[in-house]
Protein backbone atom coordinates (compact mmCIF):
# COMPACT_ATOMS: atom_id res chain seq x y z
CA UNK A 1 0.00 0.00 0.00
CA UNK A 2 2.87 2.25 0.36
CA UNK A 3 4.68 3.40 -2.84
CA UNK A 4 8.34 2.38 -3.52
CA UNK A 5 8.76 5.12 -5.88
CA UNK A 6 11.27 7.37 -3.51
CA UNK A 7 9.23 10.25 -5.17
CA UNK A 8 5.61 9.01 -4.42
CA UNK A 9 6.05 7.99 -0.91
CA UNK A 10 7.72 11.41 -0.19
CA UNK A 11 4.95 13.24 -1.39
CA UNK A 12 2.87 10.38 0.14
CA UNK A 13 4.16 10.95 3.26
CA UNK A 14 4.20 15.09 2.19
CA UNK A 15 0.72 14.67 2.63
CA UNK A 16 0.25 12.27 5.50
CA UNK A 17 2.29 14.94 7.44
CA UNK A 18 0.08 17.39 6.09
CA UNK A 19 -3.12 15.90 6.88
CA UNK A 20 -4.79 15.46 3.47
CA UNK A 21 -4.66 11.54 2.54
CA UNK A 22 -7.47 9.26 3.32
CA UNK A 23 -7.68 7.92 7.13
CA UNK A 24 -6.95 4.57 5.44
CA UNK A 25 -3.62 5.47 3.74
CA UNK A 26 -2.97 7.35 7.18
CA UNK A 27 -2.95 3.74 9.16
CA UNK A 28 -1.04 1.98 6.21
CA UNK A 29 1.54 4.60 6.76
CA UNK A 30 1.44 4.23 10.42
CA UNK A 31 1.47 0.74 10.71
CA UNK A 32 3.99 0.57 8.05
CA UNK A 33 6.43 2.91 10.05
CA UNK A 34 6.57 0.30 12.94
CA UNK A 35 9.29 -1.50 10.66
CA UNK A 36 10.25 0.79 8.24
CA UNK A 37 12.96 3.18 9.37
CA UNK A 38 12.91 5.18 6.75
CA UNK A 39 9.39 6.41 6.57
CA UNK A 40 9.54 7.20 10.21
CA UNK A 41 12.62 9.69 9.27
CA UNK A 42 10.30 10.92 6.35
CA UNK A 43 7.74 11.61 8.44
CA UNK A 44 10.00 13.22 10.93
CA UNK A 45 11.38 15.48 8.60
CA UNK A 46 8.42 16.66 7.08
CA UNK A 47 7.14 17.12 10.33
CA UNK A 48 9.78 19.26 11.29
CA UNK A 49 9.80 21.10 8.16
CA UNK A 50 5.92 22.49 8.61
CA UNK A 51 5.70 22.19 12.18
CA UNK A 52 6.35 26.38 12.11
CA UNK A 53 3.33 26.91 10.31
CA UNK A 54 1.52 25.71 13.37
CA UNK A 55 1.88 29.22 15.12
CA UNK A 56 -0.22 30.25 12.33
CA UNK A 57 -3.35 28.88 13.59
CA UNK A 58 -5.72 30.78 15.74
CA UNK A 59 -5.85 29.01 19.46
CA UNK A 60 -9.08 28.01 19.89
CA UNK A 61 -10.81 28.57 23.43
CA UNK A 62 -12.82 26.19 24.49
CA UNK A 63 -16.31 27.41 24.35
CA UNK A 64 -18.17 28.98 27.88
CA UNK A 65 -19.78 26.19 30.19
CA UNK A 66 -17.78 23.33 28.14
CA UNK A 67 -16.58 22.11 31.64
CA UNK A 68 -19.44 22.22 33.82
CA UNK A 69 -21.15 19.93 30.47
CA UNK A 70 -18.53 17.49 30.90
CA UNK A 71 -19.24 17.72 34.94
CA UNK A 72 -22.58 17.10 34.75
CA UNK A 73 -21.75 14.17 32.08
CA UNK A 74 -19.34 12.51 34.67
CA UNK A 75 -21.87 12.83 37.81
CA UNK A 76 -25.27 12.71 36.38
CA UNK A 77 -27.14 14.20 39.44
CA UNK A 78 -24.96 17.00 40.32
CA UNK A 79 -26.38 19.57 42.42
CA UNK A 80 -26.46 23.58 40.72
CA UNK A 81 -23.32 25.33 41.84
CA UNK A 82 -22.91 29.23 42.00
CA UNK A 83 -21.46 30.84 39.28
CA UNK A 84 -18.63 31.68 42.06
CA UNK A 85 -18.23 28.28 42.96
CA UNK A 86 -17.99 26.72 39.19
CA UNK A 87 -14.60 28.33 38.91
CA UNK A 88 -13.37 25.96 42.10
CA UNK A 89 -14.84 23.16 40.24
CA UNK A 90 -11.76 21.75 38.62
CA UNK A 91 -9.44 22.07 41.51
CA UNK A 92 -12.40 20.48 43.47
CA UNK A 93 -12.66 17.76 41.01
CA UNK A 94 -8.93 17.28 41.08
CA UNK A 95 -8.55 16.76 44.31
CA UNK A 96 -11.52 14.09 44.09
CA UNK A 97 -9.81 12.36 41.46
CA UNK A 98 -6.43 11.61 43.54
CA UNK A 99 -8.37 11.02 46.46
CA UNK A 100 -10.23 8.50 44.56
CA UNK A 101 -7.27 7.13 42.58
CA UNK A 102 -5.49 6.88 45.73
CA UNK A 103 -8.72 4.89 47.30
CA UNK A 104 -8.44 2.31 44.54
CA UNK A 105 -4.83 2.01 44.56
CA UNK A 106 -4.83 1.20 48.45
CA UNK A 107 -7.34 -1.37 47.60
CA UNK A 108 -6.14 -3.26 44.97
CA UNK A 109 -2.77 -3.29 47.28
CA UNK A 110 -4.95 -4.69 49.96
CA UNK A 111 -6.32 -7.50 47.72
CA UNK A 112 -2.98 -7.93 46.42
CA UNK A 113 -0.89 -7.99 49.62
CA UNK A 114 -3.67 -9.60 51.99
CA UNK A 115 -2.83 -13.40 52.77
CA UNK A 116 -5.93 -15.53 51.12
CA UNK A 117 -8.92 -15.14 53.25
CA UNK A 118 -9.18 -18.17 55.98
CA UNK A 119 -12.86 -18.90 56.36
CA UNK A 120 -13.30 -19.36 60.05
CA UNK A 121 -16.82 -21.55 61.06
CA UNK A 122 -18.62 -21.24 64.35
CA UNK A 123 -21.12 -23.37 65.69
CA UNK A 124 -22.67 -23.46 69.20
CA UNK A 125 -24.33 -26.70 70.09
CA UNK A 126 -27.07 -26.17 72.44
CA UNK A 127 -27.79 -28.69 75.12
CA UNK A 128 -31.11 -26.88 75.63
CA UNK A 129 -32.30 -24.16 73.83
CA UNK A 130 -31.10 -21.73 76.22
CA UNK A 131 -27.75 -23.43 77.63
CA UNK A 132 -24.88 -24.03 74.69
CA UNK A 133 -22.78 -26.72 75.60
CA UNK A 134 -20.35 -27.11 73.41
CA UNK A 135 -18.45 -24.46 70.86
CA UNK A 136 -17.06 -25.82 67.50
CA UNK A 137 -14.66 -23.84 65.35
CA UNK A 138 -13.10 -25.17 62.12
CA UNK A 139 -10.15 -23.35 61.01
CA UNK A 140 -7.58 -24.59 58.08
CA UNK A 141 -9.31 -27.64 58.25
CA UNK A 142 -9.32 -28.44 61.77
CA UNK A 143 -11.49 -28.74 64.39
CA UNK A 144 -11.41 -27.40 67.63
CA UNK A 145 -13.98 -28.03 70.20
CA UNK A 146 -14.48 -25.93 73.74
CA UNK A 147 -16.71 -27.16 76.16
CA UNK A 148 -19.18 -24.45 77.56
CA UNK A 149 -20.83 -26.23 80.28
CA UNK A 150 -20.08 -26.04 83.91
CA UNK B 1 2.20 19.11 17.04
CA UNK B 2 -0.78 21.23 17.11
CA UNK B 3 -3.25 21.98 14.50
CA UNK B 4 -6.38 23.20 13.61
CA UNK B 5 -7.56 20.07 12.53
CA UNK B 6 -11.49 19.88 10.93
CA UNK B 7 -11.93 23.30 12.37
CA UNK B 8 -15.33 24.31 10.42
CA UNK B 9 -15.37 27.81 10.19
CA UNK B 10 -11.86 28.96 8.60
CA UNK B 11 -10.54 32.57 8.66
CA UNK B 12 -12.60 34.66 6.39
CA UNK B 13 -9.56 35.69 3.66
CA UNK B 14 -10.47 33.17 1.02
CA UNK B 15 -6.79 33.62 0.15
CA UNK B 16 -5.44 33.09 3.58
CA UNK B 17 -1.97 32.24 3.09
CA UNK B 18 -1.16 34.79 1.54
CA UNK B 19 -0.38 36.36 4.61
CA UNK B 20 -0.41 35.28 8.11
CA UNK B 21 -3.90 35.73 9.56
CA UNK B 22 -2.49 38.31 11.76
CA UNK B 23 0.64 40.28 12.62
CA UNK B 24 1.05 38.52 15.71
CA UNK B 25 0.68 35.11 14.04
CA UNK B 26 3.49 35.87 11.71
CA UNK B 27 5.49 37.02 14.37
CA UNK B 28 5.68 34.11 16.37
CA UNK B 29 6.32 31.74 13.06
CA UNK B 30 9.17 34.21 12.28
CA UNK B 31 10.83 33.62 16.31
CA UNK B 32 12.60 30.87 14.86
CA UNK B 33 15.20 30.00 12.36
CA UNK B 34 13.43 27.07 11.04
CA UNK B 35 9.99 29.13 11.03
CA UNK B 36 11.94 32.10 9.28
CA UNK B 37 13.27 29.55 6.23
CA UNK B 38 9.42 28.22 5.78
CA UNK B 39 7.88 31.10 5.51
CA UNK B 40 10.47 32.32 2.92
CA UNK B 41 10.29 28.83 1.22
CA UNK B 42 6.61 29.33 1.14
CA UNK B 43 6.90 32.96 0.27
CA UNK B 44 8.85 31.74 -3.14
CA UNK B 45 5.71 29.27 -3.87
CA UNK B 46 3.09 30.14 -6.44
CA UNK B 47 -0.08 31.72 -4.83
CA UNK B 48 -1.92 28.75 -5.22
CA UNK B 49 0.33 26.34 -4.00
CA UNK B 50 1.17 28.08 -0.76
CA UNK B 51 -2.93 28.87 -0.60
CA UNK B 52 -3.48 25.09 -0.42
CA UNK B 53 -0.90 23.47 1.81
CA UNK B 54 -1.48 26.95 4.62
CA UNK B 55 -5.39 25.49 4.35
CA UNK B 56 -4.81 21.73 4.49
CA UNK B 57 -1.96 22.49 7.59
CA UNK B 58 -2.86 25.48 9.22
CA UNK B 59 -6.77 25.72 8.57
CA UNK B 60 -7.06 21.81 8.58
CA UNK B 61 -9.33 21.40 5.32
CA UNK B 62 -9.62 18.18 3.41
CA UNK B 63 -9.04 17.84 -0.37
CA UNK B 64 -12.97 18.42 -0.68
CA UNK B 65 -13.43 21.53 1.62
CA UNK B 66 -10.02 22.97 -0.19
CA UNK B 67 -11.66 22.33 -3.69
CA UNK B 68 -14.92 24.38 -2.33
CA UNK B 69 -13.07 26.83 -0.83
CA UNK B 70 -11.29 27.54 -3.74
CA UNK B 71 -13.88 26.76 -6.71
CA UNK B 72 -11.19 24.22 -7.82
CA UNK B 73 -11.46 21.11 -9.43
CA UNK B 74 -9.82 18.13 -6.88
CA UNK B 75 -7.95 17.00 -9.33
CA UNK B 76 -5.93 20.57 -9.28
CA UNK B 77 -6.38 20.96 -5.38
CA UNK B 78 -4.40 17.48 -5.22
CA UNK B 79 -1.61 18.43 -7.78
CA UNK B 80 -0.97 22.11 -6.61
CA UNK B 81 -0.94 20.46 -3.06
CA UNK B 82 1.85 17.65 -4.19
CA UNK B 83 3.60 19.85 -6.38
CA UNK B 84 3.47 22.90 -4.03
CA UNK B 85 4.99 20.50 -1.09
CA UNK B 86 7.67 19.32 -3.72
CA UNK B 87 8.91 22.22 -4.30
CA UNK B 88 8.70 23.52 -0.67
CA UNK B 89 10.93 21.13 0.06
CA UNK B 90 13.38 21.93 -2.69
CA UNK B 91 13.34 25.46 -0.95
CA UNK B 92 14.34 24.36 2.51
CA UNK B 93 16.61 21.69 0.80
Amino acid sequence: MIPTDPAEREALVAEYVLGTIEARQARAIECAMDTDAALREAVAAWEKRLAPLSELATPALPPPGLWERIAAVLAPPAPPRAPARAAAAPGLWRAWALAASAAAAGLAALLVLRPGPEPRLLAALLAAPDQPAWLVEAEGGTLRLAALGP
Amino acid sequence: MLRARGREAPAEDPLLGDEAEAAEAEARLIATGEGRRLRDGLAALETPHRAAIILAFVHGLSHPQITERLGLPLGTVRSWLRQGLMALREGLG
